[in-house]
């Protein structure tokens, strides 16, 4: 198994706490490896939290590492989807073939 | 979820209530200094009654306060200046708002009286046109919504697109895209597209901020107002369209109902009403053509239409207005009965009326407001209580005599607990006097005005404290002595300028503590009594006898005396309503006193003394045989032993010591009571000098016992009133003992001293 | 339970707004302007804050005004109950930095709808 970096986004991925999860992958982005998103606990998702999440999967893969996600919670899944965010952030894919 | 609303109503009338007595205060202070922040208390009470009445569905008040308001925002604003008319208005309105409420809580009509004042108010703002305007109740709006739900079927489309792109600080606000969406996807199946082209690079991004945006497809059968609604408190945040997708035509029959009801929205609503009905069966498209050119006609004849709608809209609304409507009819048939007969029976029925008003009066329950800080040191009270509480219970549970010190001590403490709390239990019931100072302002204003007189009404000590119930009964005898030192106490503004007298009178009113009394004075510097035209005028009036002397505080004291009056005409101010004599009588009754004194030329002082509480007494206890009762300490003069009084005998076998220069009547309690002899066989008695209203008696008791304070309970409510008998207690030990009424007594000594003397005649 | 604090000079209106907000299983405190709202937010961290506008001592705009700077406040949803139905004087109250508006009158349905929608 290859080298990689996790990120917990606990239970709040939302506005609330979206400074300080941007700081968190900031020095997983640092790291130049891939990267885990643990998001089995996340029950608060907003359009903030999504759409950093989003800004970081694109950076990380300029960079060249991949981002995946670990056990992707129904309320982020369903964020996602409302927001018509899936695609963009590789949940449609994640869902799919379930743990990544 | 059913929620009664009518549980909020008494709180409702309260606040209104108060609301009133502020803007009405402030109205008038806004007539000497107009300070904008005056302006902003009356804006929002104002503003407050308006949202309340419109909340519980009064929207008689809640259309009146409409128009207030509006010109009180334009006072606020600046806009519009403060004339003496404008406050007139105002002032007007407050009362008429007062009246409709205090109908509303008695469940009686409004009646018309708001509405001459609304046109006022419309004039005024609007220069000249009468606009007719309106505020919505909340169950109005229940009862309008409904049927344009109902009756939009032509409205709802499968397909829309709608395109969202909201400013970066939208999120900031709370407002999430999430949340608006999931609303929209509640309405059908909803598919959206985010656009991330102007998402910042990471390392750039402002994570509060919102660069995505959307288009959504939105597969439901709703309506454009039903998804703009979604939108709505960020509508000026955003670029929004939303679009049929499909179905072009039908999107331009929308378009040409909007224009409909940007014509005539309310209208419009309102027809809806009538044809839900009558077209239910007919097809949908033919609905819709029906509805179009019903709505167009509307604009052009708006009036005869609104009527109609107007009718639907009250029978549907429900029970409430049913009722009103209900019993407006049957009053007004009960009316049309009652004129033929005769008028004894239309009296009969206005007594009933009255009867089941002041029921409906007496079953609403009176609240209290308290000050958190007075509950904060009851609680601290029972706190100690207890503490006291649990410490005598140990020392009973292994007591020796060793450990008395120790139950002496805490049977002292608990003492001191139980007046504390007794003291601070009071003190809630007692508010600032200020209550009712407050009123009288406005008053002087109005009074004043119309004697032609200029006054300045001093206040000093509203804050002084006093028992509620005696706050609410001094309000009428205040209010008249404040009218007649106005009316009789100041003189003519040409008088006094020829006394050389400052061309403004002053009445100044005064509350302040004096022992267990509550001190209220109402002065006026004006021309003062003069005692020689008083006792010239009750000897005309054969309530003294010529020549008969009495010094000067007894001859102003006559004034107060029934069937007295010293104005030449009975003015309109003074001689309506109430007399000095029923001032006396009201400040009696609670247990107070009026004293007069007045310095021609100077001016005149009745200065009230009243117990704080009307439900504590100190209180002498005596024995007369082996009854005890009480006495009001304050009555108390002296006490002598019989052995040491000379008893003298006057007219027929009335009784009387000589105390001073002063005959007091002797009343022997045994003899009046009829009580058995017994008990104290062995001690010779006392004489007990007491003093009430100014008059005195001499009691014959046969010892004096403690003194203690005494919890008050009226006779009226558990027995009936007896004359000499102002109420019971219950000792110490458990024995009901009389309070008695030094006044009623001395009465009861001067009727049967008139019994026997016309018995000796 | 959703923490909601329920602002209002008028004790009518705050007892209408209570009674349906606890009927509906929610926690709610009370208080009777901005200073004394302020200071309960300073107390209990609210999830939701429900105020008037027109309130003596502290007015609603700048009691949201001084919640958006105390860092909880900084994103819950504070709704204005607001008699005004004028477009200007709502976005004041959303510039002031509230989420959104409930007009009065409004029925208790209406309320819980509003609050039901901004907790989601």
């Amino acid at each position: 198994m290859s080298k990689k970096t996790t990120v917990s986004l606990g239970t709040a991925l939302d506005i609330a706490h979206a400074s300080s999860l941007k700081s968190r992958l900031v020095t997983a982005l640092t790291k130049n490896i891939p990267v885990q998103l643990t998001s089995d606990k996340v029950e608060r998702v907003d359009t903030a939290g999504l759409q950093l999440i989003f800004a970081f999967i694109k950076k990380a893969e300029t960079q060249g590492n991949s981002v995946h996600w670990y056990k992707p919670s129904d309320a982020l899944i369903n964020a996602s989807e409302i927001l018509g965010l899936q695609s963009e952030l590789k949940l449609n894919q994640a869902r799919r073939e379930g743990v990544v | 979820m059913e929620i009664d609303l009518s549980q909020f109503h008494q709180v409702f009338f309260e606040e209104s209530f108060e609301g009133l007595d502020v803007m009405e205060q402030e109205l008038l202070n806004l007539e000497e200094d107009s300070d904008l922040e005056n302006v902003n208390t009356i804006f929002r009470a104002a503003h407050s009654i308006k949202g309340g009445s419109a909340t519980f569905n009064f929207k008689d008040v809640a259309d009146f306060t409409h128009v207030m308001e509006t010109l009180l925002d334009e006072m606020r604003e600046g806009s519009r200046p403060v004339t003496r008319e404008i406050i007139d208005l105002l002032l007007k309105s407050v009362d008429c708002l007062r009246g409709m409420l205090n109908k509303i809580q008695d469940d009686e009509p409004v009646g018309e009286a708001h509405c001459e004042l609304i046109n006022s108010f419309n004039l005024l703002l609007s220069g000249e046109a009468i606009v007719e305007t309106e505020v919505n109740t909340a169950a109005e709006q229940a009862v309008e919504t409904q049927p344009i739900a109902a009756d939009t079927t032509e409205d709802l489309h499968h397909y829309w697109n709608i395109q969202f792109i909201p400013q970066s600080h939208i999120l900031e606000t709370g407002n999430e895209p999430v949340r608006m969406f999931r609303e929209l996807k509640g309405m059908g199946v909803l598919e959206s597209t985010v656009d991330v082209s102007k998402v910042p690079d990471f390392d750039e991004l402002v994570p509060e901020s919102c660069f995505l945006s959307w288009r959504l497809r939105l597969d439901a059968d709703t309506e454009y107002d039903t998804i703009k609604e979604v939108f709505e408190w960020v509508e000026d945040e955003c670029e929004l369209t939303i679009d049929n997708a499909e179905e072009p035509e039908v999107k331009k029959q929308d378009v040409k109902k909007q224009e409909v009801e940007k014509q005539g929205p309310i209208t419009e609503s309102e027809i809806s009403v009538d044809t839900v009905i009558s077209d239910k069966e007919v097809t949908a498209v033919e609905t819709d053509d029906i509805e179009v050119s019903g709505a167009e006609k509307t604009t052009g004849d708006s009036s005869s239409d609104k009527m109609e709608s107007t009718n639907a809209i009250v029978s549907i609304s429900g029970a409430v207005s049913n009722k009103t409507s209900d019993v407006a009819k049957e009053k007004s048939q009960k009316l049309a009965t009652e004129t033929q007969n005769s008028s004894q029976a239309k009296v009969k029925s206005t007594a009933v009326n009255e009867e089941k008003k002041n029921q409906k009066k007496a079953t609403s329950t009176a609240s209290i407001r308290v000050g958190i800080d007075k509950v904060d040191t009851l609680i601290d009270l029972v706190g100690e209580l207890v503490i006291t509480q649990s410490m005598l219970s140990e020392l009973g549970d292994n007591f020796t005599m060793a450990k008395l010190n120790q139950l002496v001590s805490g049977l002292s403490e608990l003492e001191q607990n139980t007046r504390e709390l007794q003291e601070s239990v009071m003190r809630i019931r007692m508010l600032p006097i200020g209550f009712v100072f407050n009123r009288l302002p406005r008053m002087v204003r109005d009074l004043s005005s119309q004697l032609g007189k200029k006054v300045h009404l001093a206040i000093k000590g509203e804050s002084t404290e006093l028992d509620k119930t005696v706050m609410e009964q001094i309000g009428d005898p205040l209010t008249h002595l404040v009218r007649n030192a106005l009316d009789h106490g100041l003189e003519s503004t040409e008088q006094r300028i020829a006394a050389g007298k400052s061309e403004e009178g002053t009445v100044t009113l005064n509350a302040f503590h004096q022992g267990g009394n509550i001190v209220i004075e109402v002065s006026d510097n004006g021309g003062g009594i003069d005692p020689d035209v008083i006792y010239d005028k009750a000897v005309e009036k054969g309530m003294i006898q010529q020549g008969e002397e009495l010094v000067k505080e007894q001859i102003l004291g006559l004034i107060m005396e029934p069937g007295f009056s010293t104005a030449a005409v009975v003015s309109d101010v003074s001689g309506r309503g109430v007399g000095m004599d029923v001032v006396k009588r009201n400040i009696n009754n609670l247990g107070g006193s009026v004293e007069i004194e007045s310095n021609l030329g100077k001016g005149t002082t009745f200065t009230i003394r009243l117990p704080l509480t009307l439900a504590i007494l100190d209180g002498q206890l005596i024995r007369v045989a082996n009854e005890v009762y009480v006495l009001p300490l304050v009555s108390i003069i002296e006490s002598i032993p019989l052995s040491m009084v000379e008893i003298s005998k006057i007219a027929g076998d009335m009784k009387v010591y000589k105390l001073h220069n002063e005959y007091v009547p002797i009343i022997d309690l045994r003899e009046e009571f009829v009580i058995q002899r017994g008990g104290g066989a062995n001690s010779e008695g006392l004489l007990a000098i007491v003093e009430g209203e100014n008059r005195k008696i001499a009691l014959k008791i046969d010892d004096l016992m403690g003194q203690q304070q005494v919890v008050i309970k009226s006779l009226d409510s558990h027995y009936k009133s007896i004359q000499g008998v102002s109420g019971a207690t219950i000792l110490g030990d458990g024995r009901v003992s009389l309070i008695l009424d030094i006044v009623g007594l001395a009465k009861r000594a001067a009727i049967r001293a008139n019994h026997r003397r016309e018995k000796v005649a | 339970m959703t923490k909601i604090l329920a602002v209002d000079d008028s004790a009518s209106m705050r007892q209408m707004v209570t009674f349906t907000l606890k009927s509906a299983g929610f926690d709610v405190t009370e208080a009777s302007d901005g200073v004394e709202a302020l200071k309960a937010a300073q107390s209990k961290a609210f999830d939701v804050v429900i105020s008037d506008v027109n309130m003596p001592n502290m007015d609603g705009l700048t009691l949201v005004k001084k919640l958006r700077a105390l860092g909880n406040y900084k994103f819950i949803p504070i709704l204005m109950l607001t008699t005004e139905s004028s477009g200007d004087k709502k976005q004041a109250g959303r510039a002031a930095g509230a989420t959104g508006w409930i007009v009065k009158p409004f029925n208790p349905d209406q309320l819980l709808a509003t609050v039901k929608k901004v907790i989601s």
